[in-house]
């Protein structure tokens, strides 16, 4: 009795936690397709943005190899993708990115087509301050990447002109976009993609 | 195991007998006294974190205001249901888990039906758990009074914590960017620049001791003309005395063990 | 790597102060402060929890949680962890390390709800980090929120000095002043661009 007096409130303490993860359990078991899907659909709705025309995207494959390199290099994306047309060629790449802008993170997704240049660039940065952060995901910065070329760095306010007052988050999206160029460039060059 | 059952009826009782003849505890002066004499941000200032962090917009301050107060409500309900079956030794890491669990439900659901807004909010939703507001409402309210008492306890100081992010969110929005709720106000922007200063971390300190002092004013105002006097959980007027908002609480836990 | 760590260290205690730049533990930061001598030996305690915690729930959540795809638990362990933690710590200090324990333990309940531990252990989770990185994140925090507490109560001393005006005594002015420290830290914002060229 004494003993049992002595885990009594250990007991109870283990009973409400049992039953709090068999909550969480069943709220995660509800909305969990729901919110993969709200992912996969604003994901799917950026890949289409970048190339209206492509019918599928498939997940670019590449070996350990590559990646320990991009890894070495700073330059692996957090996804990539290839676009295919109605006819099953390939329309394009699609690289996601993360940098860090003024105050939080900043997600581009970069479309570089088969020529090499840069389709569009579309970026969110949800948690970043309004006015210096925020900005970058406006179209009149952002569609200064298109026609680029990804051969060579590219320099903000050389061949991208910074949002006024932003300049911590344009040069982080700029970086980005670095990356994805610079990735792409690795993946040519180690035939994993064609020209 | 009765025995130790009747300890804690007893232990309670006193406080729940006073609590009951208190008129203190008439639902309209439990709704007046969240909102407005203990509003939990502005006049005990617990919950700093997301009122500062998380302000830079109304459309944020706003929904963050909503979580908390569904997770203070949710929260207080379970610990009052609880009260006597929770034992005094285990009870803040059991009140800890409930707030977790509603917070980390209220986390689920934002990022299943708002996405963006899960994004904006970030590590402040999770965040929620540590607001001082959560733990000092569950020891000095629910684990003392009866259900319905602390539901209505939880939905008033969570209406009152919303109404303060919301006029701390609408004066660093309008100020800071010119617009309110995401829509461009007349005159500013062309007459009237924003002040990025509202916008960044000092102007949320900033803004938050000019409304305090507000606050203060009229209180002190109201004060003349009555005896009430809003008191921090210690039972010190002034809030600053704590050595930590919760911690209070935590060391007066610790005096009763 | 050394590279990473200086950037992960820099961005930790100046760029993105926990108290000045993020808000947190702002409840300690604001009830300390007063004296020198509290505020140190609060900082000292965040320091050993947030080095603590970061170590134990790292290994949680990347050995158990994840491989057992559970996630969504993440808030409720690591609460629960920092709290059995503090708990532990005061026991072990009490016990191995008196004259600590008298300068530290009575600042060592008061962190469990200091959001700036929980906040330091999720963040090294959202921020994808791996062990060592955690750590040093950790080790920044927690620099970080010694140095603005260090600071801040250098201002307070001279603010009790101070003529204030009557309606703005007490907190406000507490507030305004470190919102004119936190002014001095935006200079730091990119800080670590430019000495790294990231």
């Amino acid at each position: 009795m004494q003993k049992l007096k002595d885990f009594r409130p250990a007991l109870i303490l283990a009973l409400i936690c049992g039953i709090c993860v068999f909550l969480l359990a069943g709220t995660y078991a509800l909305t969990e397709s729901r919110i993969a899907e709200q992912e996969e659909a604003s994901a799917q709705e950026r890949k289409l943005t970048i190339f209206p025309d492509a019918a599928k995207f498939e997940d670019l494959t590449y070996s350990d190899e590559i990646a320990s390199e991009l890894d070495t290099a700073g330059i692996r994306p957090d996804e990539a993708f290839i676009a295919y047309g109605e006819d099953g060629s390939v329309q394009g790449y699609i690289l996601v990115n993360t940098g860090f802008g003024y105050a939080g993170e900043i997600h581009t997704t970069t479309g570089i087509g088969v020529d090499g240049n840069i389709i569009m660039v579309i970026a969110t940065a949800e948690s970043d301050t309004p006015k210096l952060g925020k900005e970058v995901e406006g179209r009149p910065f952002l569609d200064g990447f298109t026609g680029l070329p990804t051969d060579k760095e590219l320099v903000l306010n050389q061949d991208v002109n910074a949002v006024s007052g932003a300049t911590i988050s344009s040069r982080a999206a700029t970086g980005c976009v670095n990356q994805a160029r610079a990735a792409y460039q690795l993946f040519l060059e180690k035939g994993v993609i064609s020209q | 195991m009765s025995e130790n059952k009747m300890k804690d009826v007893t232990y309670r009782s006193p406080d729940e007998r006073q609590a009951e003849k208190n008129s203190k505890y008439a639902p309209k002066s439990i709704f007046l006294n969240g909102v407005l004499y203990e509003n939990p941000a502005l006049r005990l200032v617990l919950g700093t974190c997301p009122l500062l962090a998380v302000t830079i917009s109304a459309k944020s301050s706003l929904f963050m205001g909503l979580a908390v107060l569904f997770v203070l409500t949710a929260s207080e309900a379970i610990i009052s249901l609880l009260r006597n079956v929770i034992p005094n030794k285990v009870r803040i890491p059991a009140f800890i888990t409930i707030i977790a669990t509603f917070v980390t439900i209220v986390q689920m659901l934002i990022s299943a039906y708002f996405p963006a807004l899960n994004e904006s909010l970030g590590i402040y939703i999770p965040l929620i758990v540590v607001n001082c507001i959560l733990l000092a409402r569950a020891e000095t309210f629910a684990s003392k009074q009866k259900v319905l008492p602390s539901i209505l306890d939880g939905f008033s100081m969570g209406t009152g914590f919303t109404l303060a992010l919301l006029l701390m969110g609408s004066i660093r929005e309008i100020l800071g960017c010119g617009t309110f709720f995401d829509m461009q106000l007349p005159l500013f922007g062309s007459t009237i620049e924003p002040m990025m200063f509202f916008m960044l971390p000092p102007g949320g300190f900033f803004v938050f001791g000019i409304c305090i002092c507000l606050v203060q004013l009229i209180m002190k105002k109201q004060e003349k003309h009555s005896a009430g006097k809003g008191t921090s959980p210690c039972g010190s007027s002034s809030p600053n005395d704590c050595l930590s908002c919760a911690g209070c609480n935590l060391c007066k836990g610790k005096e009763e063990d | 790597m050394t590279k990473e760590f200086l950037i992960i260290i820099f961005s930790a205690i100046l760029v993105d102060n926990f108290v000045l730049s993020k808000f947190m533990g702002i409840c300690s930061f604001l009830g300390v402060s007063k004296n020198l001598k509290t505020a140190m030996g609060m900082s000292g305690a965040v320091v050993c929890v947030m080095l603590v915690a970061s170590a134990i729930t790292w290994p949680i959540q990347h050995l158990l949680l994840n491989r057992l795809n559970l996630g969504y638990l993440q808030t409720l362990v690591f609460i629960l962890v920092i709290a059995a933690l503090v708990q532990m710590i005061e026991m072990i200090m009490k016990k191995a390390m008196p004259p600590l324990h008298k300068a530290l333990g009575i600042y060592l309940p008061l962190i469990t709800t200091n959001c700036a531990v929980l906040g330091v252990t999720i963040l090294n989770i959202n921020a994808n980090y791996n062990f060592a990185e955690s750590m040093v994140n950790a080790l920044g925090a927690g620099i970080g929120f010694t140095l603005s507490l260090f600071l801040f109560s250098g201002v307070r001393s001279r603010i009790d000095k101070a003529d204030v005006p009557e309606a703005l005594k007490g907190l406000p002015i507490t507030l305004i002043s470190a919102s004119l420290v936190a002014i001095s830290f935006l200079g730091f914002k990119g800080l670590v661009e430019n000495l790294f060229g990231g």
